[in-house]
């Protein structure tokens, strides 16, 4: 790095632009008053929780005045959103919050962008690893890059969940709202008074429904002359349907009887590709803090911008969530190949400004930062 | 009002946490003084049988002949409960009350099956017997209220269409029967004593049934105490042996692993330098850290609450479940087996 290169400073003097501008009604959520924020900043660790504010306008201030890196709030409504206990707090409930993040997906382009290094042997390899193939540890460092394919692959799992929600769970597309995790995918709100009180075992359930988990082929498939078949026929809506449609792949007549063992593959196959990717942990989660539409992620530079249905569908999803215009002339040691929609060589290059503050702010090991 | 019309006094008589049940009373303009009264002498009693029978787990009695009176000591029941203020017991009572209710639901019609369910704020309506399902229930009120999350209950076994689940008639009347433990859970807790006047024929009813109740409790704890458990580890669930193993191969495992592994060993007793021991070998041990985790777990830090071991369902869903192993709580299975070899133990002897 050369001397006199301050990533943090860069990078909070560019975040210091972008929320000077930003107004109010971008920042806005439903129950503001009874919503709890948290920041962390640019200078040193941990978390500031327990936030409340009146009005997005005091926010807003709050936002231009501190300069955090990172900003959330709560899923949950609380009568005392700023109690420093939780049961103080007065949970009045939450809502319904799936995250999907390509971390948890095998994609194709990890190995153009994502390393890893193994803390005990020191072997290092290109794309993802959970198990050091040379000494088998499972202490892995990883460096990980996200690029346009990495957010398709995600829109792809959204696109799923979004489907189960208005067909299977009659929730419909004005109560859903998508927005840019800010790093490798999207968070899912749903909002409605039907949700906003379960409890988390509920919400498991929903969990384990959209991804398909507990399908237990003796309790959907029946006994029949010449093997076994589904218990309700291929009308039935949920995952009769669906497995229904899988199956037609791996059976020879019209009636859907086949043996055990080629339905135990169709189901498989089934949930592999309609389940959705979603991370379990984020939608249990009653009381969950999600990073603020409109925000900027602090290792990345992006914008956590909403997306409708109809834009989820389109090309070039990134052109959305690159919140600074203009270029700069950059050096970076060990260079992924790809990194959002920008191919990377070795050297200096001149590449654009949202690029290189994503470089700069995911740590990697910057020779020289110009801003043209 | 048209759907009023369809309640009789025999149905507030089996259901007398009915919304019309209530106002009835309210008409009456009883005081709690009229309750303690030689006169209404048999509602306290009544109450007091209702309470007692919980904590024995057996049977609520049958209701009263007159339907006031059941609404009445139904009321009573819930205030006396919120007396001796014994959370457990509440939930005793509020299913052994809607195990009764459940009995009398099977016996009604469809059309005052659907009547009751809504009016304990459960969507239901009637399907035609599509797919051979005579009602369907909205899909949130499904989720809130289902006794269990394995077997044919669980979602995903089930067909499920714009927000709505079909259902058979002893399905819904299920879940109704889950709702109202719900909901009476939710009554005794609403109770504001604070400045009541509690007449003394129900003190100390409250007091006499709160003795018995801790005997009880007493009882059970003897039980469950078990003298000489060395070998505990080998009573370990297969799920936190798994973990309990990976932790002392020095892999690196989830948080979620981490949480379990600590949380259940504190729940069966092990101090918090017990379970750090065990944790030592994790390749990202730092003592301080792992201590204030395992502290908080163990209630002794923030919010002070004790965190219990996640259940079956929630280890499936997180990935950590193992094996099959017929319990709903891996708690369950290590109590389970630590009785089985103490019975044994006792067998030889």
């Amino acid at each position: 790095m050369n001397r006199g290169l301050d990533p943090t400073a860069i990078g909070k003097s560019f975040f210091r632009d972008y929320y000077r501008k930003l107004n109010p009604e971008d920042v806005d959520v439903s129950s503001f008053p009874m919503r709890e924020f948290a920041f962390s900043y640019f200078e040193g660790a941990g978390m500031q929780r327990h936030e409340a504010f009146r009005t997005p306008a005091d926010l807003s201030e709050h936002l231009r005045h501190t300069v955090p890196r990172h900003v959330y709030y709560s899923s949950a409504y609380y009568t005392n959103p700023s109690a420093k206990d939780m049961d103080a707090k007065g949970w009045q409930g939450a809502d319904l919050v799936f995250d999907i993040d390509v971390d948890h997906v095998k994609t194709p382009c990890k190995e153009l962008h994502d390393s890893w290094t193994c803390k005990k042997c020191g072997a290092t390899g290109q794309g993802t690893c959970e198990k050091c193939p040379k000494c088998s540890s499972e202490s892995i460092e990883k460096e990980v890059w996200v690029c346009e394919t990495c957010i398709n692959v995600a829109r792809d799992e959204v696109l799923k969940l979004i489907e189960f929600l208005e067909n299977d769970f009659g929730i419909s597309k004005d109560e859903m709202s998508v927005t840019f995790s800010g790093h490798r995918g999207f968070h899912v709100h749903v909002e409605s008074e039907a949700i906003r009180s379960l409890g988390q075992d509920g919400r498991r359930e929903i969990v384990d429904y959209v991804k398909g988990l507990g399908l237990d082929y003796k309790q959907i498939l029946v006994r029949v002359p010449g093997g076994f078949k589904l218990r309700f026929d291929s009308s039935a809506s949920g995952w009769y349907g669906r497995i229904a449609r899988w199956a037609t792949l791996y059976s020879s007549g019209n009636e859907l009887v086949m043996d055990l063992k080629t339905w135990q593959i169709a189901i498989e196959k089934c949930v592999s590709s309609e389940g959705a990717a979603i991370d379990e942990k984020v939608t249990v989660d009653i009381h969950r803090l999600i990073r603020l539409k409109n925000s900027l992620h602090g290792k990345t530079g992006l914008k956590a911008a909403a997306f409708s249905i109809e834009e989820l569908e389109s090309q070039h999803l990134l052109n959305r969530v690159k919140a600074f215009k203009g270029e700069a002339l950059v050096e970076v040691k060990r260079v992924p190949q790809v990194v959002l929609d920008i191919n990377l060589k070795e050297g200096r290059q001149r590449i654009p400004l949202y690029a290189a503050l994503y470089l700069l702010l995911n740590g990697a090991e910057i020779v020289s930062f110009q801003v043209l | 009002m048209r759907s009023e019309l369809i309640l009789t006094d025999e149905d507030l008589r089996k259901y007398p946490f009915l919304p019309s049940a209530v106002e009835r009373v309210k008409e009456l303009g009883l005081t709690l003084a009229d309750v303690a009264s030689s006169a209404l002498k048999s509602v306290i009693e009544r109450a007091g049988r209702y309470i007692e029978a919980s904590i024995r787990n057996s049977e609520i009695p049958p209701p009263a002949e007159d339907c006031d009176e059941e609404i009445v000591s139904f009321m009573v029941s819930l205030l006396i409960l919120k007396l001796i203020g014994d959370r457990l017991l509440v939930r005793r009572f509020a299913a052994t009350f809607a195990r009764r209710s459940r009995f009398f639901l099977g016996g009604e019609e469809q059309d005052k099956v659907l009547y009751l369910l809504s009016s304990l704020g459960i969507k239901v309506r009637r399907a035609g017997n599509a797919f051979g399902y005579p009602l369907s229930v909205n899909v949130f009120d499904y989720l809130s209220n289902m006794p269990e999350r394995r077997g044919s209950w669980k979602l995903v076994h089930r067909i499920v269409e714009r927000g709505w689940v079909y259902v058979g008639k002893a399905e819904a009347i299920r879940l109704g029967e889950e709702r109202l433990r719900t909901l009476i859970e939710r009554r005794v807790e609403e109770i504001k004593v604070d400045g009541l006047q509690i007449p003394d024929p129900l003190y100390s009813l409250a007091e006499k049934l709160s003795s018995e109740w801790g005997t009880y409790l007493r009882k059970i704890k003897e039980n469950w105490a078990i003298a000489g458990v060395d070998d505990w580890e080998s009573a370990l669930p297969p799920c936190v042996k798994t973990i309990m193993d990976s932790v002392k191969a020095g892999k690196n495992v989830p948080h979620s692993a981490r949480f379990m592994l600590a949380s259940f060993m504190l729940s069966v007793g092990l101090s918090v330098e017990e379970v750090l021991e065990v944790f030592r070998a994790t390749p990202d041990f730092k003592e301080q850290i792992a201590r204030y985790q395992i502290e908080h777990i163990a209630g002794l830090r923030g919010s002070r609450k004790k965190y219990s071991p996640y259940k079956c369902d929630n280890m499936k869903t997180l990935g950590l479940c193992v094996a099959e192993c017929n319990v709903k709580h891996p708690l369950q299975y290590y109590w389970k087996s630590l009785r089985h070899r103490t019975t044994t133990k006792r067998d030889k002897v």
